[in-house]
């Protein structure tokens, strides 16, 4: 068994008898996701380039990986300076949202204030009914909104399946991790798959009749999935398209996830500065494709990888590593 | 359907412990006929190209390619082995006085099909019979669909056996166990390297040989498990009374060149008439050839049915084999602009004569004056984009308008309807927004039908037409798996683009 990621240690899957333990290869992929997403090569970018039996769940569960290890990296909490900065960049009345607990609601920044008694630096902000001044220390509670179309007055909840999410990934921060919004990974290929494996309650996090089901969803935060215009971690990317939006395709994730070879060949020059992790379905008649592109920039690489070392390759994976000039 | 995670368990737990076992067979009159072919092939040298010769051949390597992938007697109706004697018994007729050196041969092998049209023998069945099946999953996987629903009876109902294809493996269902008709190599890797069975018995004849098959699709890659069962040795097809023959050497070999000329194209017409446009020939499933506008920007719906289900709009050029193209049947030409016609009503024919009026002038002008006079006017008149290629699609059937509108106006004005230019430009708007409807009628006909529909029938045949009331009147749409491709383009007649054309079967598997 690997020492896998201990985060998903407790998470499961609904099998055909119940809820069972994830297998080795999601394990595997688990793994691999967060060796992908803390590589940070001195020179060049990482390619991981795994041959699968089936596509399925795969890039689900390694951007899971991405998201987590990145959130762990480098939380929302140690940016609050930045981000205080950021907030204050930005012109009266841009649309916010403002969490605290599992509570989040929407509203507008009003702009950043010095007190008078203390001279430290606040942001206010309004929501319907209330006027807030957060220092510093607290302005990661206030998240930008992309695309804020028509303000939602009422409070909703920040996380959805608490239950879940606290048992899936013990010892993350499920309330930062769903209030705040960062590009970590981006995920290229079917979109309707990928969005339905993302949706789908089929995993499962807790022990004996305790089990609390839920989504990758809510692990993996992709931007605009189920209609919702919530905080993100992550962007899903159709393969076929010509060009994704622009904050997404001018972004520089920690990883980028290409699902298949259409994913790859078409996508693979967009995130140059990030590390690459290349999914191929073996049973796919594109997978030679998809193969010929890895095995070229493999000829060609800047040097080997031990990204994958001391990870027990299950049976029917097959791995590659090298790392590439950017 | 997307995969459940049982669903992707399942199909891991098939790739981590697949046991793949050779099993041979022989019949020497088979084997005999099978060497035979080759040996005629060998004697004839140049001559096998000669027309006297080619549907001789053909007909030959067919029946041979039919008779070492399908497990049927052979003399089972599905081979119409008698039809075949008689065709090849009946173009040999004069070979004492056409070729006679080759006459002596030619009558042995008639003689050999003959005898083989009259024999019960059964190998690739018998052999099917006598596997040990653990499990009531089964399945037995043929190269070819044609003869799928003649084995279902024959042979696999009475077993409990599921007939099946390769295209038809991409869902994400196991079995407990499959036979696989003919060497590894007839079949794309993936059946065995991402199986959909936990056992696979390849039954093959044994005087074929089969290069090593290795999983791997990487250089320099770590293989989990161990040395993987997807692995099998090569198999010298060396049987110990006799020669074997190389299993790629059965492989049929499409005669793109005949398939061409049956259907109106050329491969060495070196005059650009701009009648004519370059296109990419491709072979269907459904037994028809489809030629497709080869040109810049040329785009196609095709379907993917995998692991997972996938609808485009692709260049022409990037339509592969296994991918399922979308044609009209029952009409002339594509289908987008017989919708865009049914959308535009009692205006449809005015605008179409509209169309063609500017375009019947471009083109007699570019015979009059020659590609370069007319790019020189063009330019002259202020056509900021006027090129060689942007002028062929300009003069196309399938192009409507220009991109931009100072290019429109400078066509127009050479041409001689400078005066109408606007008008004709509006008009053109019209049926570019009709096509602009159609295309997203059709799209939203292939998701309900494809996307969201169940598309069992279609995998099975390779070909489904589908009749939906929004398009009643135009004839329906085929959904058709594309089985081959033209290695180059070929010139054809502008009108002969997106039209099913019949295609000889020994053209095709000869």
């Amino acid at each position: 068994m690997n020492d896998h990621l201990a985060p998903f240690g407790h998470l499961l899957y609904r099998g055909r008898s119940g809820w069972a333990p994830l297998p080795d290869w999601a394990l595997f992929i688990l793994d691999a996701g967060e060796r992908v997403a803390s590589s940070r090569p001195a020179e060049g970018r990482l390619v991981v380039a795994l041959s699968l039996p089936a596509r399925a769940f795969a890039a689900a569960l390694a951007s899971a990986s991405v998201v987590i290890t990145a959130f762990s990296d480098n939380p929302p909490a140690s940016d609050a300076a930045e981000h205080f900065d950021y907030l204050a960049s930005l012109p009266e009345g841009t649309a916010i949202t403002h969490h605290r607990a599992n509570s989040i609601q929407q509203g507008r920044l009003v702009g950043v204030e010095v007190d008078r008694h203390d001279e430290l630096p606040r942001v206010r902000i309004k929501t319907r009914k209330l006027d807030l001044l957060l220092p510093v220390g607290l302005c990661t509670e206030i998240q930008v909104i992309d695309n804020p179309g028509t303000l939602k007055v009422r409070k909703q909840k920040l996380v959805k399946d608490p239950e879940f999410l606290s048992r899936a990934i013990p010892g993350v921060d499920v309330v930062s991790l769903s209030a705040t919004t960062r590009l970590d990974c981006v995920i290229v290929g079917v979109v309707h798959s990928l969005e339905d494996e993302l949706l789908a309650n089929q995993f499962g996090a807790g022990e004996d009749e305790d089990v609390h089901e839920g989504s990758l969803l809510g692990i993996i935060r992709a931007r605009d999935v189920a209609g919702t215009k919530d905080a993100y971690r992550s962007a899903v990317i159709s393969a076929s398209s010509d060009d994704g939006d622009a904050p997404v395709s001018a972004s520089t994730p920690r990883v980028a996830v290409f699902d298949g070879a259409r994913a790859f060949n078409n996508w693979r020059s967009r995130w140059p500065d990030s590390n690459w992790l290349v999914l191929l379905d073996r049973g796919s008649p594109s997978a030679d494709d998809g193969a010929a592109a890895i095995n070229q920039g493999y000829a060609t690489r800047l040097g080997d990888s031990d990204a994958l070392a001391g990870l027990d390759v299950p049976a029917g994976i097959e791995t590659l590593s090298y790392l590439e000039r950017r | 359907m997307t995969a459940s995670m049982q669903d992707a368990v399942d199909l891991y737990v098939a790739a981590g412990s697949l046991t793949l076992d050779r099993v041979c067979v022989d019949d020497e009159g088979f084997r005999t006929f099978s060497l035979g072919v080759r040996e005629l092939q060998t004697r004839l040298g140049e001559d096998a190209t000669d027309s006297y010769w080619r549907p001789v051949l053909a007909r030959l390597r067919r029946v041979r390619w039919e008779l070492a992938t399908v497990p049927l007697p052979f003399r089972h109706p599905a081979f119409a082995l008698p039809e075949s004697a008689a065709f090849v018994t009946d173009r040999l007729r004069d070979c004492d006085r056409v070729f006679p050196a080759h006459a002596a041969a030619a009558r042995e092998i008639a003689a050999l099909l003959v005898e083989l049209g009259d024999r019960e023998a059964d190998p690739l069945g018998a052999a099917v019979r006598e596997l040990p099946w653990p499990g009531p999953a089964r399945v037995l996987l043929l190269r070819d669909a044609r003869h799928g629903s003649a084995v279902e009876g024959g042979l696999a109902r009475s077993l409990g056996i599921a007939v099946t294809t390769p295209a038809q493996l991409a869902g994400s269902r196991v079995y407990d166990a499959a036979a696989v008709i003919g060497p590894t190599s007839w079949f794309p890797r993936q059946v065995f390297t991402a199986p959909k069975a936990r056992q696979i018995n390849v039954v093959q004849f044994e005087w074929l040989s089969d290069p090593p098959l290795d999983s791997r699709i990487f250089s320099g890659s770590e293989m989990g498990g161990a040395a993987g069962g997807s692995a099998l040795p090569a198999y010298d097809g060396r049987p110990a009374h006799g020669a074997g023959l190389a299993s790629a050497e059965l492989l049929p070999v499409t005669d793109w060149a005949a398939i061409a000329s049956g259907t109106g194209a050329s491969t060495d017409d070196p005059e650009e008439r701009p009648d004519t446009i370059d296109a990419y020939l491709l072979l269907l499933a459904s037994e028809q050839a489809v030629y497709l506008e080869a040109e810049e920007g040329s785009r196609a719906y095709v379907a993917e049915l995998g692991s997972s289900k996938e609808l485009h709009q692709v260049a022409t050029r990037s339509i592969h084999p296994g991918t399922y193209v979308v044609n009209r049947v029952g009409g002339e030409g594509d289908y987008i602009p017989a919708i865009a016609d049914s959308l535009l009503g009692d205006e449809a024919p005015r605008l179409r004569a509209a169309q063609r009026r500017w375009k019947e002038r471009l083109r007699d002008l570019i015979r009059s004056a020659g590609i370069q006079g007319v790019l020189s006017r063009l330019k002259a008149a202020g056509a900021p984009r006027a090129s060689r290629a942007n002028l062929r699609r300009w003069a196309s059937a399938s192009s409507i308008r220009t991109e931009d509108y100072s290019d429109f106006a400078a066509l127009m004005k050479v041409i001689g309807l400078g005066v109408e230019a606007q008008e004709l430009w509006r008009d053109m708007d019209l049926i570019d927004q009709a096509h602009l409807r159609a295309g997203q009628r059709v799209r939203a006909l292939l998701v309900r039908e494809i996307l969201n529909g169940d598309t069992r029938q279609l995998e099975v045949r390779g070909w489904q037409d589908y009749d939906v009331e929004e398009i009643k009147g135009e004839g329906s749409l085929r959904v058709a798996r594309v089985e081959a491709r033209a290695p180059a383009t070929l010139r054809v007649g502008a009108r002969q683009t997106r039209q099913l054309l019949p295609v000889e079967r020994d053209l095709w598997q000869g």
